[in-house]
Parts: C-alpha cells; structure tokens; sequence
C-alpha cells in the first residue's frame, strides 16, 4: 500500500512537473500593448524637454531634483506610450518610460519574471483580443476569458478545481478513514479478548470444585450411576449450556487426564462423556476454522473418542500441515489400524517433525504395527520413514526384505536402508552395495563405505582400494582408505606404505595418529 | 493441624491436591512460583512441602535448597513429569528430597505419601 501511494504521489509530482516545463513565457511588452492592466505595476513617463517648452501643457510635472518632466503614476502602458508618441511627434523628443513594481523603479527582465510568475500561478487574465495570432497561448487565453476570474485567496475553490488535490485529497481521506477504521477494529478485538479471558478464568475457577468433588468424593461406581441430568447439575446450571464453558471443562479435564493416573483417568472420561462433552468436541469437525478443527482432533485423541475415527480421517491428506499431522496421530492413536495404512497412504511428504510424533505413538502402543504396508507405499518420505522405523524398533526380521528392494529404491531410501543394515551388522547382498560405491551421490558412497568396513570381507578390501585410488574426492578417498585400514591393517600397510601419491601419505600419517584419526 | 506447603504452577493440579489433602485434615497452603515459595517456606512454618521441578524464577532443586538450609528437617515430595532428566531426580535426592512423585499421579497415592512422612 505504502508502495502505491509513493508510485502515485511521484506521479503526480512528475505530471505537476511537466505541466510546469510547458509553459510559455509572452513577452510583457505584448502583454502591455494589448491594454492589459497588471496588478502591481506602473509606470511613469520621464523627459528632458527642450528650453522654453511648458510641459504641463502635456500634463507632466517639472522634477528640480532631476531636471526632467515626469508624468504621474500611470496603471496603463497605453496611456504612458501614447503620452510618449504624442511628445515625440510634436517636439521630436523621445523620453523615457520607467516601470515601476509597487512603487519601485524594476528593470525589464524583472517586469517579465513578475508577469511570468502572475500568469504561472493564474493569478490574472489577459485580455484575448490581439493575442489570438499567437498559436501558443492565444487558445489558453480565450479559455482563460471563458471563465471567470477566481482569486488566489479563495483557496479552497482554487484546490477543488484541481484533480490531482482532488486525487490527493480522496487518498488522505480514504486513509484517514482506513486506519480510524483499523484502530476501531483492533480495539473491539482487543476487548473482545480480553473479556473472553476474563470469562475463561471465571470458568476455570468455577470448574475446580464440581470436579474435585466429583473425583474425590464420588466413586467410579457411584459416577457410573448418575444420568446426564444429575451429573449437569454439579456444575452450574447456566454455563454448562455454554459453549466456552464447555471448552473450558473439557481443556481442564484433558490437564487432569494427563497428570493423574489409575481410577482418576477413568472417572475423568465418563465425567467427559456423560456431560456431552463428546458432542461438543466432534462438532468441531465441522468448523470452517482449521484451528477449530485441529482442537476438536486433539480433544478426540486425548479423550479417545473411537467413534469419531471416520470424521477424523477425512483430515489425513488435508493441505492443512497442523490439521493433516494431528488428524494422523489421533488415528494412529485410536483407531485399530495394525498396518499402518493411513501413515501409507499419506499424499504429503513426511516432515522430520511427524515422523518424530509417529514414531513415539507406534514406538509406545500396546498394539503390534506391521510396517510392510509403509515399505510399499507410494510416497517416498512414507517408505524411508518405514526403513527407519525397522532399524528403531529393532524389526530385524524385515532385513531381507530391504535387500528384495534395495535395487529399486532411490538414494535417500538406499541411505537409510545402508544405515539399518549396518545398524544390525547385516552383510547379505553387499554385492548391490558395491555397485552404488560408482554412484554420483556422496552420501551414498560414504554410507555404502562405512557398512563395508564394518560388515566387508576380502573383496571389500579390494575394492575399497580400488575406490581410494579412483576416486578424486578428498571424503571419499578418506573414507575408502579408512575403510581398508579397519577391514585390515597390514593390507593397509603394504598398499600405502609406499604409496608415491601426496594424498595418500597425508591421509594415511592423518589415519595412523592417535589423537588426529577421529578427527 | 499440620501445614503443608504445595508449590506448583498449574493451578488445576494444585487445586486438585489441596482439595484431597484438605480432606485428610492438613492445612495446605499453595503458591505458584519458586519466589514466593521460598517466601512461604519462611513464613508458614510448613510441615512438609511438596514442590514441582519446573517452576517458575527458582526452580525445585532451588527450593529444597533452600528449605533445608533454612529447616533440615522439613520432608520434601518432588512431583514431576515421568520424562525428568535423572539427573535432575539423582540431584534432587542428594539435596535431601524425602520422596519423588512422577506425574502421571494418583491423588490417593500422594495423601498416602505425605501423611507416612508426616507422621515420621
């Protein structure tokens, strides 16, 4: 917005700008001579006349101090001109004709500035009539005389009439009004809340003893028994209705759900339970907030709302990342789902975050998980979540399995499985790592190099050295050559000890020192 | 009547234990931060203090410090959350902590604590 108001202000200053450069500037001896009467300006005509000629007959004033016949102040160039021409006529003397600007003699470069800068800011209007040869100002000057004179001090008229003030004038107002409007919305937000605050603490606190008395005084069996009706009336009558209320209890009952363990957690989901809390939770699947939505997944996953399992699952491929994420943990918490098809059939790729969350819901549930439905999943961030997952949870009994489809799977994938391979020391089908040593991808190599020197045999030695002596990346080089010195040291020793490349001398002195090799 | 002191700023678990410690006849007096638990050490002469770890300007550990500097002989319950560093829990105990209640709780299960070391 700042932006769009400094792009139109420039351009009005360029426009003002360039319809200040085109104007023209008339001559002011044309101006005068077209009987034109300038405000401020006058004139008086001075002549040394010859010896015995009475220049009053003229009208003109003897000056002793100058010596010269001087007129009066005259307001128009005409009447002095032709004061001029009648003496010149009659007495062959030319005389001379003073300008005066309010009263002080002016030169003519300054009665041309004053003109100039009259006409600029339109503060007169040139009589049209002898002007109208002049193809330049002669059109501006009948426009002119078509409307009436508007003097400077009517302000206000002189600014409406201009349609850049009018521009500038309606975005001053429409921004004044914005932000009236902007400090009048922040305000009724403001109160709105901190009045909700104040009615969530009043809540809170109105809460505590129905709930304390309810798990402390009543028996699982005795709440059990109560209907709705006489559970409501713990709580009082008006607000239970209401849907803050509500939200409160249910927050509250959450907290107390996860701080307080045995008899109390069961007591507490009744409680959730036989107040229609339940209800309250699932109805906000059907808000068009996501906020709303995410709150009412959590509160289901909290309080193990099974029922709610097919709203929830409308939300695992939601664009909404909190919404998506919170909708897949809640399922993979309540519902029954052994092989993991909602974590399969996730269309989004899996954050370092969720998987973080996933993996501790399926690292503590009761339930056994079968991850082969992962592993075959068409999103890839879900299949190397279900690599990592075999080398987390220990699931050795999947191994094989990565090797059937090691050959297909991309680098990240192949990285991981490498890392879970050597995780469990599980040398089976190092032939298809050995292929990957070639391979453009860094990481790859170097994880395919550090599962060889752990689980390799005497062919990994070889080709290790091949590697160190082919290679021309410094890491990998490295990588190979300590490989080969922890598969064997002697092997290590014969291949380098006389080695003639700097490289290899360096890294092997670096390799060989105790305090520098883990470095 | 003996005078417990719960230091705890979730005022929900705090509510909830002064109500089912009230019930066995203590006095329970609660605040919310460490300051003003240190504050209370000194002036209600508690019987037993039980105090979270994480609380808010001093934590604690601070406050067994604290406490038994002040009174060595006062028992002290730590309640905390299961996922404590031990470190926290060791430290806690070698400052003189006469129990360690983890949270998950059962309310009945801290009365049963505190009235054996009260009555110690």
């Amino acid at each position: 917005m700042a932006g769009l108001i400094s792009c139109l202000s420039l351009l009005l200053f360029f426009t003002a700008n360039a319809q200040e450069s085109d104007f023209v500037s008339i001559p002011f001896t044309e101006v005068l001579e077209e009987g034109n009467e300038i405000p401020g300006l006058s004139f008086i005509y001075n002549a040394e006349l010859p010896r015995g000629i009475d220049g009053t007959a003229y009208g003109l004033v003897f000056k002793r101090s100058d010596g010269v016949w001087a007129s009066d102040t005259l307001g128009f160039y005409n009447e002095v001109k032709a004061l001029q021409d009648t003496i010149f006529n009659k007495l062959q003397v030319k005389g001379e004709i003073k300008k005066l600007l309010f009263e002080d003699e002016i030169s003519d470069e300054g009665v041309q500035e004053y003109l100039d800068n009259l006409i600029r800011n339109e503060l007169i209007v040139l009589n049209a009539s002898g002007s109208a040869d002049n193809a330049d100002v002669g059109e501006l000057i009948i426009l002119g005389n078509k409307v009436p004179f508007k003097p400077y001090y009517k302000l206000k008229i002189q600014i409406l009439s201009d349609i850049r003030m009018l521009f500038l004038i309606g975005f001053l107002v429409f921004f004044v009004f914005a932000a009236i409007l902007l400090v009048v919305a922040i305000f009724i937000i403001k109160t709105q809340k901190k009045n909700r605050d104040i009615l969530v603490k009043r809540f809170t606190s109105l809460s505590y003893e129905p709930l304390n008395n309810l798990l402390f005084e009543k028996s699982l069996d005795e709440i059990k028994q109560m209907d709705q009706r006489e559970l409501t009336n713990t709580f009082p009558k008006k607000l239970i209705q209401k849907s803050l209320f509500k939200d409160v209890l249910i927050q509250e009952i959450i907290s107390l759900n996860k701080n307080m363990k045995g008899d109390f957690k069961v007591k507490l989901k009744l409680i959730y339970r036989k107040l229609d809390l339940d209800k309250h939770t699932i109805q906000k699947l059907s808000s068009k907030r996501w906020d709303i939505v995410t709150t009412g997944i959590v509160e289901i996953n909290e309080m193990d709302i099974l029922e709610a399992e097919p709203l929830v699952s409308k939300f695992i491929n939601h664009k909404n990342f909190y919404l998506r994420s919170n909708a897949v943990a809640t399922l993979l918490n309540i519902s029954d789902d052994a092989d993991l098809k909602v974590l399969a059939n996730q269309e989004y790729p899996l954050s370092k975050w969720q998987q973080m969350i996933y993996y501790r819901i399926i690292r503590y549930s009761k339930d056994k998980r079968n991850i082969a439905y992962l592993l075959e999943s068409k999103n890839e961030s879900v299949r190397v979540f279900g690599i990592k997952l075999i080398r987390y949870l220990g699931l050795v009994d999947q191994l094989e399995f990565l090797v059937g489809v090691y050959p297909d799977a991309s680098d990240t994938e192949k990285i991981e499985i490498i890392q879970c391979f050597d995780m469990f020391g599980f040398g089976i089908g190092l032939e298809q790592i050995y292929a990957d040593l070639k391979s453009e991808n860094k990481q790859l190599v170097l994880a395919a190099i550090k599962l060889i020197q752990n689980v390799g045999d005497k062919f990994s030695l070889t080709t290790l050295i091949e590697l160190s002596r082919i290679s021309e990346d410094f890491d990998i080089t490295k990588a190979a050559m300590k490989g080969v010195m922890i598969l064997d040291k002697t092997v290590f020793d014969e291949v380098y000890q006389d080695s003639q490349k700097e490289l290899e001398i360096k890294i092997s002195k670096h390799l060989k020192d105790p305090v520098l090799n883990h470095v | 009547m003996k005078n417990v002191l719960l230091i705890e700023d979730d005022k929900l678990i705090s509510s909830l234990v002064r109500f089912r410690l009230n019930k066995d006849g203590y006095n329970v007096t609660t605040v919310d931060d460490g300051q003003k638990g240190m504050d209370a050490i000194d002036s209600s002469s508690p019987d037993l203090i039980i105090t979270d770890v994480m609380i808010p300007f001093k934590n604690g550990i601070e406050i067994i410090n604290y406490s038994k500097k002040v009174n060595p002989n006062v028992p002290i319950i730590v309640l905390s959350s299961l996922g404590e560093e031990e470190s926290t829990v060791m430290e806690a105990f070698n400052l003189g902590a006469s129990d360690f209640v983890p949270k998950p709780f059962n309310p009945n299960e801290l009365a049963i604590r505190v009235q054996r070391l009260i009555n110690n």
